[in-house]
């Protein structure tokens, strides 16, 4: 057959037309969340985290750093100033409760099997958002631990003095 | 590129909202030119999907330099179709989040409906068969040339390669794909 008329079959073939809208749905959400909650998760913790790099660098480290020790006043006097003592446990529990849960979010996925009544769970081994969801776990860690610290150190003074 | 669709992209940026915008309005383009080019639904889904996480991450670098956004598309979906042979494990990341969703029943009843309406076109399948069989150059070319019915210069613009280049890797192509089919 001629090169011509080859091309012409090629052109004139019937092809396949299809729609794939059902493909196109399921797969939006996934692409869009690809980027999404990382940065999210992310995000919740940058303030924490710095805020403890801080505290280790003066603390643990020796180091004294001029706009470290500077964040680390302003935020004893934010925690201490009848109005805005509630900021504390927002940046440091609340924030990073968030993080975890909209990290948690990205990678289990739940399902119900009929058949054997059975909650299925799947995790999706996503190393970043695993690992950002520990951090706020961390981060609620010691700041629970410091409360409970700091409340065990008030409750003894007095007992000093008698 | 439209207007509305240069605004869209530069919104795409920073607005997953605008991005889903550009999906819905390609997502068809580009399915149907990877399962015309490999004739299985799972697969083309695959490599759908992985071009458009290509391009939602990427579309920061996407400007315009006389290449339209659909063709800078095209241009991921074939790349993403080669990276689909010669990669162990392609589409690995994207597998494992479609195994953490329930199983969807529209899909599965789309699936079926796309590769028996597919089965029907014979003389098609059989081009496909042997197209499969080419060099990835030629395969590219000859599917874009009369599968997606692209001129040469928009072929030239999304393989990135020069008009007399696709002319010449559309002429051997054809020789060989004639020589296997009759």
């Amino acid at each position: 057959m001629e090169q011509e008329n080859f091309e012409r079959s090629l052109r004139e073939l019937k092809k396949p037309n299809p729609v794939p809208a059902a493909a196109a749905n399921q797969a939006l959400l996934t692409i869009l969340s690809s980027r999404t909650a990382a940065r999210w998760g992310l995000g919740l913790i940058i303030f924490p985290l710095f805020f403890f790099s801080c505290v280790a660098i003066k603390y643990f480290f020796g180091w004294h750093w001029g706009f470290g020790g500077t964040i680390i006043e302003w935020m004893a006097s934010v925690d201490k100033s009848s109005g805005t003592g509630w900021v504390t446990p927002v940046v440091f529990v609340i924030l990073p409760a968030l993080g975890v849960f909209a990290n948690l979010a990205t990678i289990m996925g739940f399902s119900y099997d009929r058949l054997r009544n059975e909650l299925l769970v799947s995790i999706r081994l996503r190393w970043l958002n695993i690992l950002l969801a520990i951090i706020c776990l961390l981060i609620i860690g010691m700041v629970i631990l410091y409360g409970i610290l700091e409340n065990a150190h008030r409750t003894q003074i007095p007992a000093i003095g008698v | 590129m439209s207007v509305d669709e240069q605004e869209l992209i530069k919104q795409a940026r920073t607005d997953p909202e605008a991005f889903a915008a550009l999906y819905q309005r390609y997502y068809g383009l580009i399915f149907s030119y990877v399962f015309r080019r490999l004739g299985d639904y799972e697969r083309s889904r695959d490599v759908t999907a992985e071009a458009f996480i290509k391009a939602y991450l990427g579309i920061g670098r996407f400007t315009w330099r006389g290449i339209p956004f659909g063709a800078w598309l095209y241009r991921i979906a074939s790349n993403e179709i080669s990276l689909s042979f010669r990669q162990k494990g392609y589409a690995r990341k994207w597998r494992e989040e479609l195994s953490g969703l329930p199983i969807d029943a529209k899909v599965e009843s789309e699936r079926s409906l796309i590769e028996n309406e597919a089965a029907l076109q014979t003389e098609f399948i059989k081009v496909q068969k042997e197209l499969l069989a080419l060099d990835m150059k030629y395969q590219e070319v000859i599917a874009l040339r009369f599968f997606e019915e692209k001129s040469i210069s928009e072929i030239a613009i999304i393989t990135g390669k020069k008009q007399g280049t696709v002319k010449s890797l559309l002429s051997r192509g054809l020789e060989k794909l004639r020589s296997k089919l009759f």
